[in-house]
């Protein structure tokens, strides 16, 4: 649609207008005679522009050429809607109120702006004004013969009177129209009824503007003002039109159709949609509301194209992640954070006063670490216990295998002992072990009467052994003319060297005179240090009680290295060792030589071979004895025990070996009966 | 009467570090040691009589109560006797050697012929056990120095007697070692632990 503008407000007025909405000056005239220029003038026909539907016009220029009041009254609204653009219910029942109330709002009166002041002739300016301005005036003076009240006072046909009926009307819309009573059919335009059922709000429209209903600014501008020249006053109600661009347009179509019904044969679809839906019949629809507008259909999701969906932020295309941690339960309890969960807390873990974890007393034990502390349990009370003794029940009660052992062997024993065969030879002298040679050697090499150091460190019980085994070298030392000084560090030794001593002068039916027992040293490893260190101060009498010292020859005798050698007999292996360690050092040069038990033996070897030998000879028991005997062609004790000795041995090798087959036999049975029973 | 900690305690420390010193100083501290040593002896002596008595005592309290005191009568009876008879023999009088041979020796003497009989009996039934590898190695190993330990009747052409050598030289000798060495750490760390007080075995 083409539009004129005023070439003397500036208002655009629809295409077809005679007189500016605002202004009221002739439009027609302005374009036929007018100080426009042609190029202008031409813009502003309808003929050298092509009609553009007011729709395509952007919303500011259509807020431009919003009609102002002034346009809407110049623009009589026909009394009937025409019959191919059917008005709105609400839009028949304004208009008669409009006519039955053409008068200028309260509000405006208050104001001063009134219609009868509106028709006062305004004074023209003295000199100043142009020319265009003049004829302006001019045209204005002479629309005046015309009021304003002929452009509001279009009768309507009595159909459409002021008893129009109000069902249709909203409640807020019939409040409106019975209590505010506008004053002119601009004020009940902006009531607002189209704009009002496009408003969601559900909130009654502003009371109309009142003395008391307006607002402070609006009231101190109606005192402040002073009433304005009729040229200017139509302008001042463009603002309460303009509230909405769209709803004037309509108003205005709707105003022109029924001012020149050909042409308000116009086109239905001119009008809104919404409109051309309406029927007189039909009662307005609810102002629509949010919660109504959940129940419509819902529309289909927007398809976005391709590019524009790979153009669209990656926070919104990326799932969304949740970055709390669960295991976090810490709930903020104070400050402007209380009820956040997740949060840091304000002050230090260890800072915080909180109730200790309880810790359970009772020890986390294991069953198998229970039945291991209750066997140790059982076995400390067990040591504090007495034990009954079994009252022994007779031979009868005796095992009968322990019974048949002790017999087989008190039977090799005795049997060898008095047939006195020599059923098995002595060991060869060739085969004489090294320990046992380096012993008969360093005994060869003993100076004549020279003092040698005899230990008797052996337990009676071991006697049988140790006798046999130490016998023949004492007598080999004897026939050196050694002199033996013997002590022992157990209290029975000088009572067991007294013992050998005695053994070896009834078989030699001599007592040997060359000897000094010096008895017992006591003190274990310290004893023996002490005595290597100073003899005479660690055992300063003899057994006999006097002062064995002084004696020849242990008057030269101050340190343990005057002694020609040192023979250790034991069968202790702890006792072996600590002559060693203890007395090994101080001896210097000359030798500290042993005779062992069997059971010594183990322990006492590994000291005869190492690299400077710290035992210079050794005999073993009956094995060693034998051996030396061999080798000095001796017959001693050892070829007295030798037979029984073997028979002894050969007894055991049988039973063990015997008792450990049948056992073995049962162990097997019972294996093999208790897998068949499974 | 026993010391007090802290004194029993310096008291042990001070002389076993004066005693350790006089290995590295025997010269200056060399008499001190023997000094030292000399008093142990007397001390430990002192010592064994106390244990004599100890014991004693203890059997006359069984004696007086009722409660198997027959062997603890005879314990008392036959200490008396002796102690009398060596007073008054000395010991290496002839009525004490008497005891000695015809009562000491005997009754020790049968008491290990006794463990031999329980050890034979003990080595018979050793294979009615559990069997393993290493009881195998145990009674196998124990047969051959029985064997080699003498000339066998019935039994020629066989060297156990070398069999037996080499058990008890080599491998009888590498685990021995082993154990003094054991032995002799064991007794250094003891040493050292008395030293530092961490052990008191002379506060009780």
């Amino acid at each position: 649609m083409a539009e004129i503008r005023c070439t003397n407000c500036g208002t655009v007025n629809p295409a077809g207008a005679k007189v500016c909405k605002s202004c009221r000056a002739d439009l027609v005239a302005q374009s036929g005679d007018s100080g426009l220029p042609d190029w202008l003038s031409g813009l502003s026909s309808d003929d050298t522009l092509p009609s553009q539907p007011a729709s395509d016009l952007p919303d500011w220029l259509s807020r431009l050429g919003s009609p102002s009041p002034s346009e809407l009254s110049g623009a009589t609204p026909s009394a009937e809607p025409p019959s191919g653009a059917p008005v709105p219910d609400w839009l028949s029942e304004i208009t008669p109120r409009d006519k039955g109330d053409a008068t200028v709002p309260d509000w405006t009166e208050e104001l001063g702006i009134t219609a009868a002041k509106a028709e006062e002739p305004t004074q023209p300016p003295a000199t100043d004004e142009p020319e265009w301005l003049r004829r302006v005036r001019a045209r204005q003076q002479a629309e005046q013969s015309q009021p304003a009240e002929d452009f509001f006072s279009a009768e309507p046909p009595p159909s459409a009177g002021a008893a129009a009926p109000e069902e249709g009307l909203p409640d807020w819309l019939s409040r409106m129209g019975q209590s505010e009573a506008p004053a002119s059919r601009q004020e009940a335009f902006t009531g607002a009824q189209p704009f009002a059922q496009f408003e969601p709000s559900e909130e009654p429209p502003a009371p109309a503007a009142g003395a008391e209903g307006l607002p402070d600014w609006l009231a101190g501008l109606g005192e402040a003002a002073s009433p304005p020249p009729a040229s200017s006053s139509t302008p001042a109600f463009t603002p309460a039109f303009t509230s909405d661009a769209d709803l004037e347009d309509f108003i205005l179509d709707a105003s022109a159709e029924s001012e020149t019904p050909p042409a308000v044969s116009a086109e239905p679809a001119e009008l809104p949609e919404w409109v051309s839906q309406l029927s007189p019949d039909q009662e307005l629809p609810e102002p629509a509301r949010p919660v109504e507008s959940a129940a419509e259909p819902e529309l289909p999701p927007a398809q976005l194209p391709s590019w524009l969906e790979a153009m669209r932020p990656v926070e919104s295309a990326a799932p969304i992640v949740s970055f709390r941690d669960e295991k976090d339960t810490y709930v903020e309890s104070a400050g402007p954070l209380a009820g956040l969960r997740g949060v840091l807390p304000a002050e230090a873990e260890v800072a915080r006063q909180r109730k200790p974890p309880t810790y359970s007393v009772k020890l986390q034990v294991s069953e198998a670490q229970q039945a291991h502390l209750a066997m140790l349990d059982a076995l400390l009370k067990s040591e504090g216990q007495a034990k009954p003794i079994a009252s022994a029940g007779g031979i009868a009660a005796l095992p009968l295998l322990r019974v048949v052992i002790a017999l087989a062997l008190a039977l090799a024993v005795f049997w060898t002992l008095w047939s006195d065969l020599d059923m098995v030879a002595m060991p060869s002298p060739d085969k004489t072990p090294a320990e046992v040679g380096d012993l008969i050697n360093w005994v060869n090499a003993l100076p004549p009467q020279s003092p040698v150091l005899v230990a008797f460190d052996y337990e009676p019980a071991l006697s049988g052994e140790m006798d046999a085994a130490a016998k023949v070298v004492i007598e080999d030392m004897m026939g050196r003319q050694a002199h033996f000084v013997t002590l022992s560090t157990s209290p029975l030794g000088p009572m067991v060297a007294e013992h050998l001593f005695g053994l070896i002068a009834e078989t030699q039916q001599v007592t040997y005179p060359h000897r000094t027992n010096l008895g017992y040293l006591p003190g274990g490893p310290s004893g023996l240090f002490g005595f290597a260190a100073n003899p005479r101060s660690a055992i300063p009498l003899g057994l006999s009680g006097g002062d064995d010292w002084q004696t020849p020859p242990l008057q030269a005798v101050h340190s343990i290295a005057d002694f020609a050698m040192l023979l250790v007999i034991t069968d202790n292996a702890d006792t072996a060792r600590q002559w060693i360690e203890q007395v090994r050092p101080w001896l210097g040069d000359k030798p500290l030589t042993m005779v062992v038990s069997a059971q010594a033996e183990p322990l006492v070897r590994p000291y005869y071979h190492t690299g400077p030998k710290q035992v210079n000879g050794l005999v073993v028991s009956l094995m060693g004895s034998s051996a030396y005997e061999a080798r000095r062609g001796l017959l001693g004790l050892t070829r007295a025990y030798w037979d029984s000795f073997s028979a002894t041995i050969l007894v055991t090798l049988f039973l063990v070996l015997l008792g450990g087959s049948i056992n073995l036999l049962l162990a097997w049975l019972a294996e093999r009966k208790q897998t068949g029973a499974v | 009467m026993k010391a007090k900690a802290p004194f029993s305690t310096a008291i042990a420390i001070g002389f076993g570090l004066l005693t350790l010193l006089a290995y590295f100083l025997p010269n200056l501290l060399g008499f001190l040691r023997d000094l030292l040593i000399e008093w142990a002896l007397g001390i430990v002596a002192f010592a064994l009589l106390i244990g004599v008595v100890n014991l004693l005592a203890v059997h006359w309290r069984k004696v007086r109560s009722g409660a198997k005191g027959v062997y603890s009568a005879v314990l008392i009876l036959s200490f008396a006797v002796t102690l009398i008879v060596v007073a008054w023999n000395k010991p290496t009088g002839q009525w004490s050697l008497w005891l000695f041979d015809y009562v000491q020796i005997p009754v020790e003497a049968s008491l290990m012929a006794v463990v031999a009989v329980a050890l034979i009996y003990a080595a018979a039934r050793l294979l009615r056990r559990r069997m393993n590898g290493m009881l195998w190695v145990f009674f196998i190993t124990a047969l051959l120095i029985l064997a080699g330990s003498a000339p066998l009747y019935f039994v020629q052409g066989v060297d156990l007697q070398g069999l037996r050598s080499f058990i008890a030289n080599a491998l009888a000798v590498a685990g021995a070692r082993g154990i003094l060495l054991g032995v002799a750490l064991g007794v250094v760390a003891t040493g050292v632990r008395i030293l530092l007080g961490a052990d008191r075995p002379y506060s009780g």
